[in-house]
């Protein structure tokens, strides 16, 4: 057969991290997903920032408005690139293809490891390019109302948190994922932890009036995360910016580790 | 080579693999028969490290799956054909396993053309049908060129023409001492393709033999006759040590004298004999002896009346 050649010239064949990372990035750039998730998550941001910029010049006090605006849709792109860090795992359930990344590589802390980094590297530049479209979209917007567009320390530390922001929340939703298997259950409960529990804590907070629970929102998960995304223009938490998005980044190594004992624990 | 030894696999109370022990030689097809539910699947992700013991081990070429410095290159298997993202392309899913080992492009494009896949190889998985996808899964267990392929019912849901491809790849394969495990519920299939069976039923193992050994041992030779004159018949032959069974008035069942013998007892006794038909028993009823006691969902018998 000519074929039994062909593998055994010099080059050594297996596998090594590079290698699983070389094959997850294939395996992720290869699907219509990826592409959806990412124009969609690009899309919305700069929408938002068009939007929010026109409704801003419908306003005209002269005074120059935070950069933060051009960012104001991250939570739907929130969303958006969840949904990303949930299929990078749940796609492979729902296919049955985790077989064949198991048979290729056993060792399946390895496949964990591969795939976060490849998602980690594949979501920030998402979130980059997000930015740099929405700026892109938004300024000139902004400019032509005759608003000046402020970059002060604070501003430009909501931009950057955003991009920040975005790019651990893909991997919040893949631990979720690796947890949970199933794509519409890990959606859901990323959707549930992110965007549904702050409005019940907050529901049942202003009901009750108790102080306990105000505090307590803004430990959630998505407050805390998006105190790094404040700006004068948008703001949830009363946490410090980066004391929020620490406490987020607990958050996601917690569901990170979660999954990855469940992944490399499970019996399939 | 594949080694099992006292492999067992429990979910909850239920025994799916029940401490077997077998090995698997290169340079043959061995078939792993057994009816559906008998722990084929089960036993067969415990090779490849998919599923965990639950006491014992299985080794291939010595080591554990997970321990293998390079699986893709020492084990291919085709566990499932879906084991593919449907979203993929038949290429792109090649390519991302073949990089996972650093497996060169070109190797990629040599088993696309060895299985036949070169005009669907740019499409989207969705689209194939099962065959398609059969192929596709023995392209990706060939990418490494392993030593040792581990085959899942690989015929199942394939046309003739794809049935005869498998069989005669399969073959091929173990002609060049390569170990092929092979398996299906269907004993034509193992009998068609495999040197060796091992026949598994409700977890245990119930034979592990030459295909040629299991049918002759299995095998139950006999002769069916058709006489007016049945009693008679039978009583004679029964004194010369004959077995004899009768379901049918007028039809006997012969077993331990040859067709010659009870022509020649016949005619001596003057009796007329209007059918005299040597009965072999076939791989089937060889399999289905064996597995009689191990089926796990039993179909009622069809009524005679409702055969005829």
């Amino acid at each position: 057969m000519t074929a039994a050649t062909a593998t055994r010239s010099g080059v050594d064949i297996r596998p090594t991290f590079a290698r699983a990372v070389r094959s997850e990035w294939i395996k992720l750039r290869s699907l219509r997903s990826t592409v959806w998730v990412a124009v969609l998550t690009v899309g919305i941001m700069a929408a938002f920032a068009g939007l929010f910029a026109w409704a801003i010049t419908a306003f005209p006090d002269s005074a120059p408005t935070s950069a933060g605006v051009l960012v104001v849709g991250y939570p739907i792109a929130q969303l958006a690139i969840s949904v990303l860090g949930v299929l990078v795992i749940t796609g492979e359930y729902a296919t049955g293809s985790f077989r064949s990344t198991l048979a290729a590589e056993p060792r399946r802390l390895r496949v964990v490891a591969s795939k976060a980094l490849v998602l980690l590297l594949s979501a920030f530049a998402v979130s980059a390019a997000a930015l740099a479209l929405s700026a892109a979209v938004g300024i000139p917007v902004l400019r032509a109302g005759g608003i000046d567009v402020r970059f002060e320390a604070d501003d430009i530390r909501a931009l950057i948190g955003v991009v920040l922001y975005l790019t651990v929340s893909a991997w919040f939703a893949y631990g979720i994922g690796l947890l949970v298997k199933n794509t519409a259950a890990a959606i859901t409960t990323v959707v549930g932890i992110l965007f549904i529990l702050p409005i019940i804590v907050q529901l049942i907070a202003a009901t009750t009036g108790a102080e306990w629970l105000r505090d307590l929102y803004s430990y959630l998960p998505a407050p805390a995360g998006s105190a790094v995304a404040a700006s004068d223009t948008v703001g949830l938490s009363s946490l410090e910016p980066w004391v929020g998005f620490a406490v987020f980044c607990g958050y996601t190594v917690a569901a990170l580790a979660a999954g990855t004992i469940a992944f490399v624990r499970r019996d399939d | 080579m594949i080694e099992a030894r006292g492999l067992t696999k429990r979910y909850g109370d239920r025994t799916a693999v029940d401490d077997i022990s077998f090995t698997v030689r290169p340079g043959a097809v061995t078939g792993f028969l057994g009816p559906n539910g008998a722990g084929k699947s089960t036993t067969m992700r415990m090779i490849v490290g998919l599923a965990r013991p639950t006491e014992g081990s299985v080794t291939v070429a010595g080591h554990r799956y997970a321990e293998l410095r390079s699986p893709l290159t020492t084990v291919g298997a085709l566990l499932d054909a879906k084991a593919v993202h449907t979203g993929r392309t038949a290429y792109q899913h090649l390519l991302g396993l073949a990089a996972s080992h650093g497996i060169p492009k070109r190797r990629v494009l040599e088993v696309i053309e060895q299985t036949g896949l070169d005009a669907v190889a740019g499409k989207r998985v969705k689209g194939f049908s099962l065959g398609m996808g059969q192929r596709l899964g023995i392209a990706a267990a060939l990418l490494g060129d392993p030593q040792i392929l581990i085959l899942d019912e690989p015929v199942n849901g394939l046309d003739p023409e794809g049935v005869r491809w498998v069989r005669t790849f399969a073959r091929f394969l173990a002609s060049e001492g390569r170990t092929v495990f092979l398996s299906s519920h269907l004993m034509s299939e193992v009998a068609l393709t495999a040197d060796h069976v091992i026949v598994i039923g409700k977890g245990r193992i119930l034979a592990d033999a030459p295909v040629a050994e299991l049918v002759a041992g299995a095998g139950r030779q006999a002769v069916r006759v058709r006489t007016d004159r049945a009693a008679e018949l039978a009583e004679l032959l029964a004194r010369s040590g004959a077995t004899i069974v009768s379901d049918e008035a007028g039809v006997l069942e012969i077993a331990g004298l040859e067709a010659g013998d009870i022509a020649a007892s016949a005619v001596a006794a003057g009796i007329v004999l209007s059918e005299l038909t040597p009965l072999t028993t076939s791989l089937e009823d060889a399999y289905m002896a064996l597995t009689d006691d191990a089926v796990e969902y039993r179909t009622s018998a069809v009524p005679a009346e409702a055969t005829r």
